[in-house]
């Protein structure tokens, strides 16, 4: 037989003392003699099971057991329990042969038909625990008797039980340490770890844990999304100048309080190519490494908005344009209101040198940064400037303009 | 240097080609941050004849960090400073304006244009300012005056 605090249901929450802790000596409230529940129960209960009596002697709080019959029977015993002043009173289902916890307090075998007045009128607490335990509490409990009836005798059981024929067990029903009674009482415990104490005290500690746990995980999150948006808009250094290969440190411009700076990533999106020279298809074909993949990205029918006759001099352009193969991530890189991607090349053929630092561009031979504005620099005079400044150099067009640049895709 | 070599190719520019009533050398032949400029006083305006030195300095980051204008020559304007200094304020040259593409030729040609026309309403000098909006005359007088003591060489 086992009663654990799992297995311990509260259907009554009135009167629980602070300490959630309820604890004393266990016996069957005495119906009076002329209730007629007193002989239905008496299949359940022993003739001579502890009773009130037996446990008042010790001056240790009493705690009723009895089968939950009928509603007219638990009546009486919650009455009985009442009378007896008892600290708690504990039900249970003879006829169930369930082990586990028995039904919650609302379920319809635990209905006296009352709307639950029967637990303000009882200032106790009551429980129910698994009908086969308390069966076997219920037989224990009259395992010994004043010696005027039969009492089953085990001989498994502890020796001074025969020591004198008027000790009675008694089962006490406490909450952790056993208390100090007579070493003549077989104390059998029961662990009473009620409901409430469940609710009140162990959750709240989990409560209290997940709470913790959570507002750390809420506020990672947060200072995560706010440091990824600052890095995105540009507000947070990516990373260290120094670590561009062809920096030149004096070229690092001064202003980053006032400006939005370009991150080196979008900065690395940002079309690179050969400088090509105006309309020059024999100079594109100089620089024909930069084909491959990048022609397929490029539509030439999407590209010519002119009407047919202008189509001798899109011609040009549009092939240099493919054999050069800007790598122009454009159409998810580059989109919205901005001048750009349609037309690559379509400044740099007014543009043929870095206006940084002045140096003619070389035919088929200079690198080029083109940005979302269509100007071309020199990649080593612009990126620094970009770093620290997110605008164009000749025209002042900011290069993360109103979503014109989004992060680059992986 | 990146910078030094930028600024050596608009001096050479600048020399070879200056612009109207512009001439520029360097304060010192050893260092190419620092240049002397002889602006003349546009033709129309009360500046007329006068031979302004300004001096331009440039930081090292330029092209990234805009060059600094002042005047050497005393004058009478809105836009410089009444003092020693002689600091004038180019809406170009503020830090937040300035393109890393502007040269300074162009910045010149600019400073010399705020002479034939001055920017009251960005001014430096709310005196000298009020006064070119409301007795213009007054103004002229004056700046003609300064001109002649200050900017004409015997």
């Amino acid at each position: 037989m086992s009663v654990t605090s799992a297995t311990v249901q509260t259907l009554s929450a009135n009167g629980v003392p602070d300490s959630h802790q309820v604890s004393g000596l266990l016996f069957v409230p005495t119906l009076a003699e002329d209730d007629p529940c007193s002989e239905i129960a008496s299949i359940y209960v022993p003739k001579n099971v502890t009773r009130y009596e037996d446990v008042l002697a010790f001056g240790y709080p009493a705690i009723g057991i009895a089968p939950w019959i009928s509603v007219e029977c638990t009546n009486s015993y919650l009455v009985a329990s009442r009378e007896a002043k008892a600290e708690a009173m504990i039900f249970y289902q003879p006829s169930t042969n369930e082990t586990g916890i028995p039904p919650p307090a609302s379920d319809i075998c635990w209905n006296l038909n009352d709307n639950d007045r029967w637990k303000q009128d009882n200032p106790y607490p009551v429980y129910a625990i698994p009908g086969p335990a308390a069966t076997t509490l219920m037989r224990e409990l009259a395992w010994f008797s004043d010696g005027k009836t039969n009492r089953s005798h085990d001989d498994s059981y502890p020796s001074f039980q025969k020591r004198d024929s008027n000790v009675r067990l008694f089962t006490v029903i406490a909450n952790g340490e056993p208390p100090q009674y007579p070493i003549f009482i077989l104390t059998q415990y029961l662990t009473l770890r009620t409901k409430e104490r469940q609710t009140d005290s162990t959750p709240s500690l989990w409560s209290i844990v997940l709470i913790t746990l959570g507002s750390i995980f809420g506020l990672s999150l947060i200072v995560y999304i706010v440091w990824l948006t600052l890095q995105r808009r540009g507000l947070l250094q990516p990373a260290r100048l120094g670590a561009h290969p062809q920096e030149n440190v004096e070229a690092i411009p001064m202003t980053r309080a006032t400006t939005v700076h370009v991150p080196r990533e979008i900065l690395e999106q940002l079309p690179l190519y050969t400088y090509a020279g105006p309309r020059s298809p024999s100079v594109a074909s100089l620089v024909k490494e930069e084909v491959e993949a990048d022609v397929a990205e490029i539509d030439p029918s999407g590209q010519s908005p002119e009407p047919p006759t202008e189509e001798i001099h899109q011609e040009l352009p549009r092939d240099a344009e493919r054999v050069v193969g800007i790598r122009r991530p454009a159409p998810a890189v580059i989109s919205g209101g901005v001048v750009a991607s349609r037309n690559p090349y379509r400044l740099s053929h007014t543009q043929n040198m870095c206006a940084i630092c002045l140096d003619a561009f070389v035919i088929g031979s200079t690198r080029v940064r083109e940005l979302p504005c269509g100007h071309v620099f020199d990649p080593e005079c612009v990126d620094p400037w970009l770093l620290t400044n997110g605008e164009c150099p000749l025209c002042k067009m900011s290069i993360l303009a109103s979503g014109s640049i989004n992060t680059p895709a992986a | 240097m990146g910078s030094q070599k930028r600024i050596a190719k608009e001096l050479s520019e600048l020399v070879e080609s200056p612009p109207e009533g512009i001439i520029v050398e360097l304060a010192d032949e050893a260092n190419l941050y620092k240049w002397k400029v002889f602006m003349e006083g546009p033709e129309g305006s009360p500046y007329q004849g006068g031979k302004f030195i300004v001096n331009l300095t440039l930081p090292t980051e330029y092209p990234f960090k805009p060059p600094t204008v002042s005047f050497g020559t005393k004058i009478y304007h809105p836009n410089v400073t009444n003092d020693e200094k002689g600091s004038m304020c180019l809406g170009m040259l503020r830090a937040d304006e300035w393109k890393p593409s502007s040269k300074i030729a162009a910045v010149l040609q600019f400073a010399r244009q705020l002479l034939q026309e001055p920017m009251p309403d960005d001014a430096i000098e709310g005196r000298i300012a009020e006064q070119y909006k409301n007795d213009r005359k007054r103004y002229d007088e004056i700046a003609k005056e300064w001109t002649r003591k200050w900017a004409v060489s015997e």
